[in-house]
């Protein structure tokens, strides 16, 4: 190998080496932290959320009719509403919601065993009726779902809570049919059945797993009345279409507005979407210009030894020898940015983990950075190389 | 002489100019990244008020759990918004200028049905002194008087999408407006207002739009509305019970008053202090009194304007330049090298190493202008790109001071990747050159 004569030349030239060395660690600092990024960011927005996020339309009535203002209207309204949705072709389930899910708007609450001696924990909750767990697609694997019966007067309700919540209020898993209270002991509720998983309303919310569902009718003349639609995803689209025409023919005293689930957090984690790709614009960027630096460094190497490439063919060296040899030397420069880089990267995210908020390094991705590393110095230093390989031994030697 | 070597530059850039277009290029592409994030981290952090940031105030007080705090993490922190009683009751005070508290939420607007369907408005509740405190521009009329508020006066100030929906853009001063089951009076008609951040109500996110329609802080009893933005509350009680809510300890108002002096200022913290100890002889308050009085950006800066993601993309992209710079002193380094033959010659003759320094210097200051220009052009674009990437949500663009700062990186960029690479060509031992000659 030609290692003893690269380490020569690195020496001689140590500046040079060492700017790409250190680009090259910048480099790999930079895209492995934004990468990191970036598949924090994506995984917030691809995680199962446990709701049928495909299937739900979500329609919002907002009443402006005064009729909306007499005694009885609203909830005539709404039970009208509801046996038009339930009726329509394609529509599994539909019931009144307090809020939507991911939408960024909700209503949180905390709670705690009932008596226990310690802080309230927090959760999101819901009030829908009998229907809401099917329209929302989650799926019961303890206890009961809510019936018309638990539709009370009572400020005590039968409530439905997720398993990540109901782990945390009582670890050892027996939450079902436990009573809970928030901050007094007064009218405290009953768990009567517990939810795999469902998301609330704020995803990137530490506690977005802690979700509640009471019992009960919404709507109300201020806000009007959101409903839920859930059906086959297939039909959907043409599913929201007729749901607003319908509703108005219905009632025209009012404006209806649909969209779909996804649309809706589509739009909470919109942000989300725009920093990753603006993520990707700056590692792209970034990698051509280091790529940009390694070819200019290289070429540079081989215009400087024109005539020593030209010596050594003329002894014997093959195309293949000189070619190696300027890609051994980008090698060792590449291997040694790495390491400096790896460190680099694990304080550059040390900072961003302390000071904002980022999101912990881990190795695998470490790896993967490394070795994309050795490939892009590989790949750049190629055409320089092949092209002093080329030179004809004679021009090489040639006095200038 | 300096524009001898600025010529000169020209010249030696115009020899090479593929390796040229890779140094311009190079650089162009870090300072128009670095000056497109440094800039939405600039608007991000921008005095929304400049004229009057030193006297608005907003003010805070702690009515939380006395056994548990507003923040379980931070025990400094008390709650962000204020009770209705205790709007009531501070505004009894005549210390401020102006004052007032104010709460959003969304109310109906009926044109004439031959105008179109009635629509949902974003609404702000609030008093006299908003207007005057926070000035919004008018195109026709102004807020509406003291006696308004007090008397209960059906007026209101609208913005220019509704009016432009309902009275067709024209001046509607003196004309009547339905807003859900009552007809206002228009006093006012704003301009186009975009306070960014929404500084007076920042807890809907701090790009939220303004409002389109204000009137009277009271109305919100006759037409039985409530906030619709955060509110937080710790008690337990009926909440569909107007006067429970409204006596109950739930905080939904943003409370700002106008402090034009430091006596002043220093008259009303006083004078919310005494208030403060008044309400725990009550009963109420029985936290350790922590009153806040902040004025625009210091309430800004404690709620932290700035988004974490803003800071984390302008702190990559100034590495991003400092890697464009990087190798911006690799291939000037290599480019100057080249040239030691025809330096040496030169030296031989006579040039001294300063005149060959400051001529490298000043190629590659041009190299870093140049780059800068492209940078600019770039950042542009980029702040285009960004703006349709939020749907317009909000919009980006450079103003003078960030073309300022574009300049300076560009030169900087320069200074910094040239001085190794001239410093080199100068020092050069002339006699090694020439004998190989």
């Amino acid at each position: 190998m030609e290692l003893g004569p690269i380490a020569k030349t690195l020496i001689r030239n140590k500046i040079r080496f060492l700017l790409i060395g250190l680009e090259v660690s910048l480099t790999l600092a930079i895209v492995l932290n934004c990468i990191n990024m970036m598949q924090d960011l994506q995984w917030q927005i691809d995680r199962p959320t446990g709701l049928d996020e495909e299937g739900i339309i979500v329609v919002r009535s907002r009443p402006f009719s005064q009729d909306f203002r007499e005694e009885g209207y609203l909830e005539n309204s709404r039970k009208a509403d509801l046996e038009l949705m339930r009726n329509l072709p394609g529509v599994l389930a539909a019931d009144t919601f307090s809020h939507v899910p991911l939408s960024g708007s909700g209503s949180s609450s905390g709670y705690k065993p009932l008596g226990a001696e310690r802080h309230t924990l927090n959760c999101n909750y819901f009030v829908t009726g009998p229907s809401g767990v099917d329209t929302l697609g989650v799926q019961l694997i303890a206890g009961r779902n809510l019936t018309l019966d638990d539709i009370t007067e009572a400020e005590s309700k039968n409530v439905l809570i997720t398993k990540a919540y109901a782990d945390s209020l009582f670890p050892d898993g027996d939450a079902l049919g436990k009573q809970i209270q928030g901050r007094t002991a007064e009218n405290p509720d009953t768990i009567v059945g517990i939810i795999e998983q469902m998301h609330g309303s704020w995803p990137s919310w530490p506690f977005v797993n802690n979700v509640m569902i009471r019992p009960g009718e919404t709507g109300s003349v201020n806000w009007g009345i959101t409903y839920m639609v859930r059906a086959k995803p297939a039909q959907i689209n043409g599913l929201a279409r007729t749901l607003e025409e319908e509703l108005l023919k219905l009632n025209d005293g009012r404006n209806v507005r649909t969209e779909t689930l996804a649309e809706v957090k589509a739009d909470t984690l919109g942000t989300n979407t725009a920093i990753i790709k603006m993520l990707a614009v700056v590692i792209v960027l970034l990698l051509l210009v280091t790529a940009l630096g390694i070819v200019g460094m290289t070429s540079f190497s081989v215009t400087e030894r024109t005539h020593h490439i030209g010596t050594r063919r003329a002894l014997g060296a093959r195309q293949v020898d000189i070619m190696r040899y300027f890609l051994t030397e980008n090698w060792v420069i590449t291997t040694s940015g790495i390491l400096v880089g790896v460190g680099l990267a694990y304080t550059l995210n040390y900072a961003l983990v302390t000071f904002v908020n980022g999101v912990k390094l881990e190795w695998p991705l470490v790896i993967y950075g490394i070795l994309g590393m050795w490939i892009i110095g590989q790949t750049a230093a190629f055409i320089p190389a092949w092209r002093g390989a080329r030179i004809s031994p004679a021009v090489a030697t040639r006095t200038v | 002489m300096l524009f001898y070597q600025i010529r000169l530059a020209f010249k030696s850039i115009r020899r090479n100019p593929v390796l040229s277009m890779l140094m311009i290029g190079g650089i162009g592409i870090g300072i128009g990244v670095a000056t497109v994030f440094v800039t939405a981290h600039y608007l991000f952090s921008l005095n929304p008020i400049p004229e009057k940031s030193d006297v608005l105030h907003h003010v805070q007080m702690d009515n939380w759990d006395p056994n548990r705090g507003w923040d379980d993490n931070d025990p400094e922190d008390i709650p962000d918004q204020v009770t209705y009683r205790d709007m009531v009751n501070l505004m009894k005070s005549d210390i401020p200028t102006y004052q007032g508290g104010s709460f959003k939420t969304f109310l109906y607007v009926y044109p004439d049905p031959e105008m179109g369907r009635p629509f949902k408005k974003i609404t702000r509740m609030c008093f006299s002194g908003f207007f005057k405190m926070f000035e919004p521009p008018f195109q026709y009329g102004s807020g509406w008087d003291l006696s308004a508020d007090e008397n209960l006066e059906p007026v209101v100030v609208l913005g220019p999408e509704v009016n432009q929906k309902v009275f067709g853009g024209e001046n509607s001063v003196g004309r009547m407006i339905r807003i859900e089951d009552r007809d206002f009076k228009v006093v006012g008609v704003l301009d186009h207002w975009r306070p960014f951040p929404k500084y007076y109500d920042p807890h809907n996110g701090a790009f939220e739009t303004a409002e389109e329609v204000y009137m009277p802080f009271e109305f919100f009893r006759l037409l039985k509305v409530r906030s619709a933005g955060n509110t937080s509350n710790w008690q337990e009680f009926d909440w569909s019970d107007d006067d429970q809510y409204l006596a109950s300890e739930a905080i939904w108002i943003q409370f700002w008053v106008q402090l034009d002096s430091a006596p002043q200022k220093e008259a009303y913290f006083s004078y919310l202090n005494s208030y403060v100890e008044e309400q725990k002889k009550l009963g109420r308050m029985q936290r350790p009194t922590h009153n806040k009085l902040l004025s625009v950006m210091e309430w800004l800066d404690d709620r932290g304007a700035v988004p974490e993601e803003a800071t984390s993309l302008m702190a990559i992209s100034l590495l991003f330049l400092l890697v464009c710079a990087l190798n911006l002193i690799g291939i000037l380094l290599g480019k100057f090298l080249a040239r030691a033959p025809e330096v040496s010659v030169r030296r031989a003759m006579g040039a001294s190493r300063f005149s060959i320094f400051v001529e490298h210097l000043v190629e590659c200051e041009t190299i870093g202008v140049l780059g800068g220009l492209l940078g600019i052009a770039i950042s542009i674009g980029g702040l285009e790109a960004v703006n349709s990437l939020f749907d317009n949500e909000f919009s980006f663009s450079l103003d003078g001071n960030m073309l300022v700062v574009s300049i300076l990186l560009s030169l900087l960029a320069g200074l910094v990747a040239g001085m190794y690479p001239a410093w080199r060509i100068c020092t050069i031992p002339p006699a090694v050159y020439l004998r190989e000659r």
